[in-house]
């Protein structure tokens, strides 16, 4: 008895590793749910971090249980960090799945493709049809059947502190190179005679600020050439856009070799303490500002540059998806909770509490017609998407990228590192 | 208490009892074994099965389609080859074992050293310094990450700015988790200092069981106290070195939380992986879980083989 108590032990050490890691993946199953709607249901949403309002949330859960009796709906709230092998493994199993889900919209083409999600393209006319926006259609569908419907795009502008620019005599920038002569003026000058200040705060984790520098320049993360995925960060485009980045985070930024993912995601912060003359963010980043610098009439706002300053430059498009799990017990039920999503309530609440765009154009007005609204529209108007391919957020979760511009944020070698990251990319992309 | 008494009942009379078939008879009595069976029951269906579940996916091509219901194929030893052929693996491997017997062998060091410090203490001492030790194994991973990640922190960590003040100009707003050698050094330390309690209580424990009396007998004999260390410290509590080591070795090389957690600070996943985080990364992240199987098993192997030489001989030992 000792002796196998021990031994147990011992074998209980080696095992855990091996058997903790597996007894997160339970027994995939897809049939067995319900297409009714008199069942009453329990249903769970799951919605991402600062997507949807409060008082969105509040509207969705009453009306949804005021129109069915005896059914509730429960919203969880999840991060962005590591939801992609949390949805990997929730999603397999009806006991374990939320029956609706938003995905991030660079995630949704990897769920659709691997048959994680129900086919809502029955009900497309009914959630918007043409008027839903197109390039999240694109990354919500697979083999032409549309299985995770656009939820809300959002895009990044430049916030700036108008009396900086002011003391130094500086102008908004009209090309990329003029933006980081203006960061490297404010850096140098310093106006605050902060010990922290930097330019324009743009932290090297932050991958998908970046992306607008990329993209603006023309490039591409991946191509697709005859049906094979091929990395693009080694393009001459891609090349180009990171040299003017390396060049400002030498001269115009200190903040390239910030690498915690949570400072990354409030840039609004170093700001709000006078530490940063620009920040690259959202326009609901807006009511993180503090109340004073806005008061002041101290902040403004312009749309991210163009290489040559003929145009407006392409960020990064932002945004989800909303799905219905394969698994899910209670599809009748989640198909007309997803309408209530779509309905003109819960889609203005987008613009008028969160700031993003809904995903059905018709309701976007309700964004209003002031200076913010009309810059961030533009944005999102001129916003480029991660590539549309199957295994996309497998890449994301290697962090291919994401390691790339943490290491291009200090001033490693970009020639090099884009060649590995190429390589690694177009060997995930390309894997069945 | 209930196998003595039901023993008693079919032996009846008194002479059997001295007899030497004893033994025998105790072995036909299936009571043990009935009493042993839910304990195996839930050891099989804990562990039995996902291990199993884990040795099957090894040779499957098992990536997200089937996870989400596609029949999984058998690839006999492809995974396997993909692995081995992978250099980021070796790399990996190499990280790992260098951090495991790194941090097992100064856990050890020092957790011994501290415990032959206790047994030198007065006594309000030693409890003080034993519950601040028990405190420090009792707090939960997370909590004493987000301390030290604050400790470590670029801009308002305490060791910046104590390392700035001492004169060293470049330690001003140093990012310790961007570089893969003062990532490791950071999680070393967090690992050591969670570790170290456990090895000092159960070393306090056995070093107090010695017999006083032959260590005065070897002070008589003129032997100085490394000495005594030497050859009657250690050959006594010998057992719970051998069993502590393993269960260190075991515990640093599957090393997860404490790395997985810093390197969403740090930004440099590929070069501070280590093989938990690696096989994390293969399969859940990258939906290759017949990849993240055979890795695991390799990693499995890789733990027997460091551990064998002491589990034989902690098992030879356990018999005596």
């Amino acid at each position: 008895m000792k002796e196998l108590s021990r031994r147990g032990l011992l074998g209980l050490g080696g095992a855990l590793g091996a058997a903790a890691l597996l007894s997160a993946c339970g027994e995939a199953s897809g049939s067995a749910s319900s297409d009714s709607l008199s069942t009453p249901a329990k249903l769970r949403v799951w919605f991402m971090k600062d997507s949807v309002s409060d008082k969105a949330q509040a509207w969705l859960k009453q009306e949804f249980e005021n129109k069915f009796q005896g059914s509730t709906l429960t919203i969880e709230q999840q991060e962005w960090d590591g939801i992609v092998p949390k949805l990997q493994t929730a999603l397999a199993s009806p006991e374990s799945t939320p029956d609706i889900i938003e995905l991030g919209n660079t995630q949704a083409p990897t769920f659709c493709a691997v048959g994680a999600l129900a086919d809502l393209s029955g009900m497309k006319e009914e959630l918007g049809g043409a008027n839903l926006t197109k390039s999240l259609v694109e990354l919500g569908s697979f083999e032409n059947k549309m299985y995770a419907a656009p939820f809300y795009a959002g895009s990044r502008i430049v916030f700036y502190r108008k009396d900086m620019f002011q003391k130094l005599g500086l102008a908004i920038p009209k090309t990329i190179d003029e933006l980081t002569a203006v960061a490297t003026k404010i850096q140098t000058g310093n106006p605050e005679k902060n010990a922290h200040f930097s330019g324009m705060f743009l932290p090297g984790i932050s991958s998908q600020s970046a992306f607008a520098w990329v993209f603006s320049n023309g490039g591409r993360l991946a191509v697709q050439k005859d049906g094979k995925w091929e990395g693009g960060l080694s393009s001459p485009e891609s090349q180009k856009a990171i040299a003017q980045l390396q060049q400002l985070w030498t001269t115009g930024s200190t903040t390239g070799t910030i690498t915690d993912s949570t400072i990354g995601s409030q840039p609004y912060t170093a700001f709000n303490t006078g530490e940063a003359g620009m920040f690259f963010g959202f326009n609901f980043h807006l009511k993180k500002i503090k109340k004073e610098l806005l008061d002041a009439g101290k902040v403004g706002y312009f749309n991210f540059p163009s290489p040559k300053g003929d145009a407006v430059g392409n960020p990064f498009a932002g945004g989800s998806n909303v799905a219905i799990s394969n698994n899910s017990k209670a599809r009748g039920l989640a198909k007309e909770a997803l309408k209530l999503i779509f309905s003109k309530p819960f889609q203005e609440f987008f613009a008028t509490e969160g700031g993003w765009v809904p995903g059905n154009l018709n309701y976007a007005a309700a964004l209003g017609q002031d200076e913010l609204s009309k810059v961030t529209i533009e944005a999102v108007r001129n916003s480029v998407g991660t590539p549309a391919a199957k295994n996309w957020a497998l890449v994301e979760s290697a962090k291919v990228v994401d390691d790339f511009f943490v290491a291009m944020g200090a001033l490693k070698d970009p020639v090099g590192l884009a060649k590995t990251a190429d390589a690694k990319m177009t060997e995930i992309l390309n894997s069945k | 208490m209930t196998v003595t008494s039901t023993r008693a009942k079919p032996e009846g009379t008194l002479p059997d009892r001295t007899e030497p078939a004893a033994p025998r008879k105790r072995r036909r009595n299936p009571l043990p074994y009935i009493l042993l069976l839910p304990a195996v029951l839930i050891v099989l269906v804990d562990m039995g099965y996902p291990l199993l579940r884990q040795i099957t996916m090894a040779f499957q091509h098992f990536s997200l389609e089937q996870q989400f219901g596609k029949p999984a194929e058998f690839v006999g030893l492809d995974n396997f080859t993909r692995v081995l052929g992978d250099s980021a693996f070796w790399l990996t491997l190499g990280r790992s074992l260098a951090f495991c017997l790194v941090c097992a062998a100064l856990t050890m060091a020092i957790g011994i050293g501290g415990a032959l410090l206790l047994t030198k203490l007065s006594r309000p001492v030693s409890v003080f310094v034993q519950a601040a030790m028990l405190l420090a194994w009792a707090m939960p991973v997370l909590s004493s990450l987000q301390v030290f990640q604050w400790i470590f922190d670029s801009r308002s960590g305490v060791v910046d700015w104590t390392l700035a003040g001492l004169g060293m100009q470049g330690m001003a707003g140093y990012n310790w988790f961007s570089n893969p050698l003062t990532f490791f050094a950071v999680a070393a330390i967090l690992v050591i200092w969670m570790s170290v309690p456990l090895v000092v209580f159960m070393v306090y424990a056995s070093v107090t069981q010695i017999d006083e009396s032959m260590l005065e007998a070897s002070t008589l004999d003129g032997a100085n106290g490394w000495k005594q260390f030497r050859e009657i410290t250690v050959p006594t509590i010998a057992p719970v070195l051998l069993l502590v080591t393993i269960l260190e070795i075991i515990w640093d090389l599957r090393v997860f939380t404490q790395i997985f957690i810093l390197q969403k600070n740090g930004g440099i996943t590929e070069q501070t992986n280590v093989l938990g985080t690696y096989v994390y990364q293969v399969g859940l992240s990258g939906g290759d879980y017949g990849v993240a199987s055979a890795t695991a098993l390799i990693m499995l192997l890789i733990t027997l083989l460091l551990t064998w030489r002491y589990v034989t001989q902690f098992l030879k030992q356990g018999e005596v």
